[in-house]
Formats: C-alpha cells, sequence, structure tokens
C-alpha cells in the first residue's frame, strides 16, 4: 500500500478527517461513517484505517474484526431503525462492483420494499463440475489453510497414505479451469 | 443440527466440503448463484449472525478471508462477492447463518446492487446521532453484564428482550412458498 495510493484516497481522507463524513463508529483498527447515498436508511461503510484497496488482501485477524464489528452495527441498525433484515455486503474487484479504492463493508439496513436488490438466484450445478472445483481448490486449500479432506486416522494408516499421496501431487496435471467454468456456465436448471 | 434445515443437511452429507473444524463448515452450493459459489457457516445451528458469539464470526470472516485467497489464486476468477442475509428481507432463505462467496466473472449475469439515493445532511446528522448513543456502548454486545440491579445489568436484559424480537426475522421466512 503505497503513500500515493493512501494520500489519493477518498476513504483514507475521509477516515483521518480531512474529509467530513458522519462517522458513527471507530476503534483503533476501523471507522463506520454513514453512507451520504445509502441504499436505505441508516446503511453504513465499514472500513480499515489502513488503507487496502481490497478486502481480500487484508490480514485475516482485521478481517474477523470487521466481522464482529458488522454484527455490532447491524444489531444497532435493527434495534434502532427497526429494520426488518440486513444484508452485510463486500465488493472485491470492479466485476464485482467495487467503486470504492478502499476496502469496505457495506451494512444495509433492510425494509420491506425497499429498493436494495442483494437477492440471490441459484441454479443446480452439475456434481462433476463440482468435484472438478473441488479437485481444482484441494492444493491451496491445503497450502492456505493447512486443510485435508480425509477424517483422522491411525497414524499408520495416514502415514501410508501420504507415501501414496505425494508422488501424485507431483505430477498431476493442473485441471483445466477454462473448462470447469465452461462447465458451470452451461450448467442445469433455470438459467 | 436441526431438523428439517438445509444448512445442517448441507453440512452433515454435502459431498463438497471444503474445510471444517469443530465450529465450522465451508462447502460448494449445489444449488448456486454464481461460479463456485461457497458457503461459510456454523455447525452449530444459529437462525442468524445476531446469534452467533462474536468470537465464531470472527472465526468464520477469517476463513472466508482465506478462501478468498484460495480462489483468486485457483480459478482466476475476476471479482468475490461477500454476502450475509439477515432476515427475510434481505433474502435469507434458511434459518441458519451463512456467509456466502460468490466468485464473479465478467457477464456473468449476478446482479447484486442497489439505487443509490442522496439523503439529506440534517437527515444523516439525526441517523449519526442515534447510531452514536447505541456504539458508544459496543460493550453491551459483548456478554459481560455489570452487577445485578445496576445500570449495566438493566441495559443487558433490555438487549436480551430485544433479541427476542429477533424471532421475528424468522417467523417472516414462513412466508416464503
Amino acid at each position: 500500500m503505497s503513500a500515493a495510493e493512501t494520500q489519493q484516497c477518498i476513504f483514507c481522507k475521509i477516515i483521518s478527517g480531512e474529509i467530513p463524513s458522519f462517522k458513527v463508529y471507530e476503534d483503533d483498527k476501523c471507522v463506520a461513517v454513514l453512507d451520504i447515498n445509502p441504499a436505505t436508511k441508516g446503511h453504513l461503510l465499514l472500513m480499515p484505517k489502513q488503507h487496502y484497496a481490497y478486502l481480500a488482501e487484508m490480514p485475516e485477524e482485521l478481517v474477523a474484526h470487521l466481522g464482529q464489528v458488522s454484527k455490532w452495527l447491524a444489531h444497532s441498525a435493527i434495534k434502532l431503525f427497526s429494520a426488518t433484515g440486513i444484508s452485510i455486503f463486500s465488493a472485491i474487484g470492479a466485476v464485482a462492483g467495487q467503486n470504492a479504492p478502499h476496502a469496505i463493508i457495506h451494512i444495509i439496513p433492510r425494509y420491506e420494499g425497499d429498493a436494495a436488490d442483494l437477492m440471490l438466484k441459484r441454479t443446480k450445478v452439475a456434481a462433476e463440475s463440482l468435484s472438478k472445483l473441488k479437485e481444482a481448490l484441494a492444493q491451496s486449500l491445503k497450502k492456505e489453510l493447512g486443510y485435508t479432506e480425509s477424517k483422522p486416522q491411525k497414524e499408520e494408516e495416514a502415514q501410508k497414505q501420504e507415501k501414496v499421496e505425494k508422488p501424485k501431487e507431483e505430477t498431476e496435471a493442473k485441471p483445466d479451469l477454462d473448462s470447469i467454468t465452461a462447465l458451470l456456465s452451461g450448467g442445469e436448471g433455470d438459467g | 443440527m436441526a431438523e428439517g434445515c438445509q444448512v445442517c443437511d448441507n453440512i452433515s452429507s454435502s459431498k463438497f466440503i471444503l474445510f471444517e473444524d469443530e465450529d465450522i463448515a465451508v462447502y460448494l452450493e449445489e444449488n448456486a448463484a454464481s461460479l463456485a459459489h461457497i458457503t461459510v457457516t456454523t455447525k452449530k445451528h444459529y437462525p442468524t449472525m445476531l446469534a452467533v458469539p462474536d468470537y465464531l464470526v470472527a472465526w468464520c470472516f477469517a476463513i472466508a478471508s482465506k478462501i478468498s485467497r484460495v480462489l483468486f489464486a485457483s480459478l482466476s476468477i475476476q471479482g468475490l462477492n461477500w454476502l450475509v442475509q439477515i432476515g427475510a428481507s434481505a433474502g435469507q432463505e434458511h434459518e441458519h447463518f451463512t456467509l456466502n462467496l460468490l466468485p464473479r466473472l465478467e457477464k456473468d449475469g449476478l446482479e447484486l446492487r442497489w439505487t443509490p439515493k442522496k439523503a439529506e445532511p440534517s437527515e444523516l446528522k439525526s441517523i449519526q446521532e442515534r447510531y452514536k448513543s447505541s456504539t458508544s456502548r459496543k460493550w453491551l454486545f459483548e456478554s459481560k453484564s455489570g452487577p445485578v440491579g445496576s445500570e449495566t445489568h438493566q441495559e443487558e436484559e433490555v438487549i436480551k428482550q430485544e433479541e427476542g424480537k429477533e424471532n421475528y426475522l424468522i417467523k417472516q421466512l414462513n412466508r416464503i412458498p
């Protein structure tokens, strides 16, 4: 996060107070302000004080803290404005709808008949496609989370299996991600 | 585990679990809203995020953060949305807290948007004051209460009674045909 990025970021200026805002919450890690062009009454923008362009590049401890604060703010919104629900939403990347140069979590109070459209329309996905996706993610999951699917086994069986699996991991070709994407785009069910 | 809960069923029987520990499960959705739609959820049946203990909310968000990096690294996605739906009016489909990770590709047909409306500064000021009166006592949301009869303990009782009202958010789910 360069100094230049921070200097140019309008949200960093809001956080520092250089640009006025309607701040509702602040601690040592994050700030929440009212959106001045809200989706609904009480719409909040929760953001880290340190400049991160994307939620995905933030340390997970900070993301965890934002999650907790989101819950507190959601609770406040329901209590204060009699909201019938809350949408907690974040966009990473322009394709996902990110307009701001700073990582933001939106806390949007919901009311019956409001204009926000954050509904999910679901389509059934073929099991084969999901299996391929799971396979594509497995190596990275193991690296990032230290997680493998196997249930805990007796130690000797686990060691035997590991010896068998290691060579497979080294020589197995990477899955064709373009074909996985194509499979999902043409999935079963209503489009 | 709650009988008739689709999310509880997925946790116990999905073939597409990506991660689990004693508290949470992460799985690929078989009925997906986007490419590689992933659900992060608690194994214990909490009706909404508001009922989930803070430490579990934190853990879910931390794991979602790691999964997000995995998605960008492994699938070459172009974007990602996070969505938690609390209450029927927000589109909550099941009475079980879920955090949706929705990978995005250009022109994928998924529309998650709203129409912004310019708010009057006077209204914003009023809303700000109401929030500040609440968030300045964020300790109310921590599971500590003062001595019985104290202002802090009374406030927590009010919160508990208010939380009972959360059930109406769930009752509305029954209206979904």
